[in-house]
């Protein structure tokens, strides 16, 4: 059982990792709580189907157009948030991106209807590692989060963009006063944080039964996830979506029975954690001003 | 001017009256005796989650009955006048708020649409509160929704809840209808593959209605000589069953029970069942597979060979009704009907109450489907005993008003004639499908026209011969 519970919680740990980066990216830089992040999931994943099942792209060429269509029209909103007085003020900020969830879920409802629609896995079956099979869907999923992850580490640390981004993220205005373009930082940082959440939907799109509603059951655990790590902290949000990932392999392994509350149990071990460390894992100290 | 010509005139004139005498004798001679006069249409309110499969099928099979009854009649036919149906569709939206909006979206149908009946809502969570406002209204109301406690009212309080009736089954109803199916598989693994204690995993959405159909499986699979050696209850909204497969993999399990009505829960365990390559055989109700070709595509066709409780597949006529309907069905909406799809036989039974009865009121409507006893549906669910012998097709209503349906009861069923329970060890009120090749095979009952052989899939027969 315990290679199982290793292999099973990487497999699922990583999978949320994906999509709880981009989270607590945007937030770590525009400090914008951005509740429409797994409505821009859904948004590619329908994109996704759109092109491979009703246009009859190839797999790649539909991935291609999915990613950057759906990370272009998700960042139109993202403008939104940007204006001063929404980002300075964490209700319209709340407001504002349940809106725009709420809205992406109207207009997918509208073209889609409200049947289940599910997409083939880009390679099809699966792999057996320990006599534990893993779905191929999986793997690319975790390959792509390393990679993700891997480019994402390198961006920040080694090129101008990057530290600047990290500048900002620190401390904005002393960025500003360095003479950084805090408006093409947020924007950039806001299209890779985007970029990350479109990328999570498409790839695990053939994990799941698409519906209009299906961005609303992931939108606590990513929640959680990124604040247990810390807002802000990428390294932060792996671990804690790693945590996640074992504490639901776990509960499904020892204790299936209870398989419909392995949310709620998850939920009571970062609520411990919180207790010793109230910041999450990697977060700073907030201060109040 | 001369007398013979104004005789002849006269003559003329006279023969014109008597033409037009005759004409209009043999006129009024030869019309139809007078017809009733068409009166005010009959409001009927369709409630449901429209915005789901659930309620999108409530709506196209009554949809489809009162079109019939409109063409066919003119309407209903009530005293003297005929009154045509005008359906009313209003969403309950009762799969994401079963007791805040349900209710006010009852109250909407019969305060401001005016709705005369109200066929509907879909869950019982929602059925529970809607009662209330229709009873309040004294309006008849025919509902969905599987929970006992749903009849108990009328049970204990007649007077306020007698208006209250439902077109379904109840939870222990459908947790037997889908332990038929399992048996049927049970039977087959036992005899052909030589297993006397088959391991068996239990996979059941956790929730209150699973709750209740968990409860009855559990203890009689066990009573079948079967091991139980996994049991899982994901959420409805689970995405990722890969640690429950696993875990059934793992366990050399011979048979997998599932209950599902949720389509995302339902959707992962197909597709994940035959992605992962799990040999144990899948069967019970998973309502999302009861789509077939929709199901097909949205699995990656990986839920072939699955086998779920179902009402209808093409070229299986329960009743002599229900071919007409399932075509008619798929020409009109492109698609299967599913279990919701059976509205189409409630209007008629409202009609055909309304008729007799003479009247709209609601009190003698009550009357009438209280009495109601041959009116053939387009399943062989509406049948009852009242006299020992049952023919499929009878509608009839306990003092619950919950439509009776009994497994040990001797019926004439529309194909095999006369039966026997003990002649014939489980009789059936619904069918079996199984995916195979994108399309849905009747393979439950075995022994009915239009069914087909079961098949074992062949990862079972590789990993168990």
């Amino acid at each position: 059982m315990i290679d199982q519970l290793i292999i099973l919680g990487l497999t699922t740990g990583l999978s949320y990792a994906l999509i709880t980066m981009g989270f607590s990216f945007i937030f770590g830089v525009s400090k914008i709580l951005n509740l429409a992040h797994t409505a821009f999931s859904m948004m590619g994943a329908y994109l996704l189907y759109t092109f491979f099942r009703i246009w009859n792209f190839g797999i790649l060429l539909s991935v291609f157009f999915s990613l950057v269509l759906a990370t272009l029209l998700c960042l139109f909103p993202y403008l939104l948030c940007l204006k001063n007085k929404i980002r300075e003020n964490i209700l319209s900020q709340l407001i504002l991106t349940i809106g725009v969830a709420m809205f992406v879920q109207g207009v997918i409802h509208f073209i889609y209807g409200t049947f289940s629609l599910g997409m083939p896995s880009f390679i099809p079956g699966f792999i057996e590692i320990l006599g534990v099979r893993i779905l191929n869907q999986h793997l690319i999923i975790i390959v792509s989060a390393i990679i993700l992850y891997s480019i994402l580490a390198i961006f920040l640390k080694k090129t101008k963009l990057g530290i600047a981004v990290r500048a900002t993220a620190q401390d904005a205005e002393v960025a500003a006063l360095c003479g950084m373009n805090i408006k093409k930082i947020y924007f950039v940082s806001g299209a890779i944080g985007i970029f990350l959440a479109v990328f999570a939907g498409v790839f695990s799109a053939p994990l799941q039964s698409l519906t209009p509603w299906m961005w609303a059951p992931a939108l606590p655990i990513v929640m959680a996830a990124a604040v247990l790590g810390g807002l802000g902290s990428i390294k932060g949000s792996i671990l804690a979506s790693l945590i996640f990932g074992f504490v639901f392999t776990g509960v499904s392994l020892v204790y299936p029975e209870l398989g419909h509350l392995k949310e709620a149990i998850a939920f009571v071990a970062v609520v411990l954690i919180f207790l010793i460390r109230p910041g999450g894992l990697f977060g700073v100290q907030i201060h109040e001003r | 001017m001369s007398k013979s010509a104004i005789t002849k005139m006269q003559g003329i004139i006279v023969a014109i009256i008597i033409i037009i005498a005759l004409v209009i004798g043999v006129y009024f001679a030869i019309l139809p005796s007078p017809s009733p006069s068409l009166g005010r249409p009959i409001k009927i309110a369709v409630c449901g989650p429209m915005a789901f499969k659930q309620g999108q099928d409530f709506w196209q099979g009554a949809t489809l009955a009162a079109e019939e009854i409109n063409e066919k009649y003119g309407g209903i036919k009530v005293g003297s006048e005929i009154r045509p149906i005008e359906l009313v569709k209003i969403d309950t939206n009762d799969i994401l708020s079963p007791t805040v909006d349900a209710p006010a979206a009852v109250e909407r149908a019969i305060t401001i649409e005016g709705a005369d009946f109200i066929i509907g809502p879909f869950s019982s969570a929602s059925v529970l509160v809607c009662q209330e406002v229709a009873m309040d209204y004294k309006k008849i109301m025919i509902a969905d929704g599987s929970s006992e406690a749903i009849t108990a009212k009328v049970r204990s309080n007649y007077d306020r809840y007698k208006y209250f009736f439902t077109f379904f089954l109840t939870l222990t109803q459908f947790a037997k209808s889908y332990l038929k199916l399992f048996e049927f598989v049970l039977n087959i693994v036992k005899s052909q593959y030589n297993v006397p204690n088959p391991k068996v995993a239990i996979i059941i959405e956790g929730n209150v209605w699973g709750d209740g159909i968990y409860s009855i499986a559990k203890p009689y699979i066990s009573s079948l000589g079967c091991q139980i050696v996994y049991e899982a209850r994901p959420s409805s909204s689970a995405t990722d069953l890969t640690v429950e497969f696993t875990a059934i993999k793992s366990a050399g399990v011979h048979i997998i029970f599932e209950a599902s009505t949720s389509s995302i829960l339902g959707a992962t365990i197909g597709r994940q069942w035959g992605e992962l390559g799990v040999p144990a055989i899948l069967v019970g109700c998973n309502a999302e597979a009861q789509k077939g070709k929709e199901y097909w595509d949205e699995t990656a066709g990986y839920a072939e060979y699955e086998l779920t409780f179902n009402q209808y597949a093409k070229g299986v006529n329960i009743t002599h009704l229900t071919g007409p309907f399932f075509e008619k069905y798929v020409t009109k909406y492109g698609r299967d009907p599913t279990q919701s799809s059976v509205t189409y036989d409630v209007v008629y039974l409202l009609a055909d109450a309304i008729t007799r009865a003479g009247t709209t009121d609601a009190d003698a409507v009550v009357v009438e489907l209280e009495k109601i006893g041959t009116r053939q549906g387009v399943t062989q669910l509406y049948r009852s005993a009242p006299d020992g012998l049952t023919t499929v097709g009878k509608w009839l209503y306990n003092d619950a008003h919950q439509l009776t349906w009994q497994y040990d009861d001797p019926y004439v069923h529309p194909i095999l004639g006369r039966i026997n329970p003990k002649d014939i060890p489980g009789l059936y009120c619904f069918i079996g499908t199984q995916l195979v090749n994108g399309e849905l095979k009747c393979v439950y009952p075995p022994d009915i026209p239009g069914t087909s052989p079961y098949e074992i899939p062949l990862r079972f027969e590789e990993t168990f011969k």
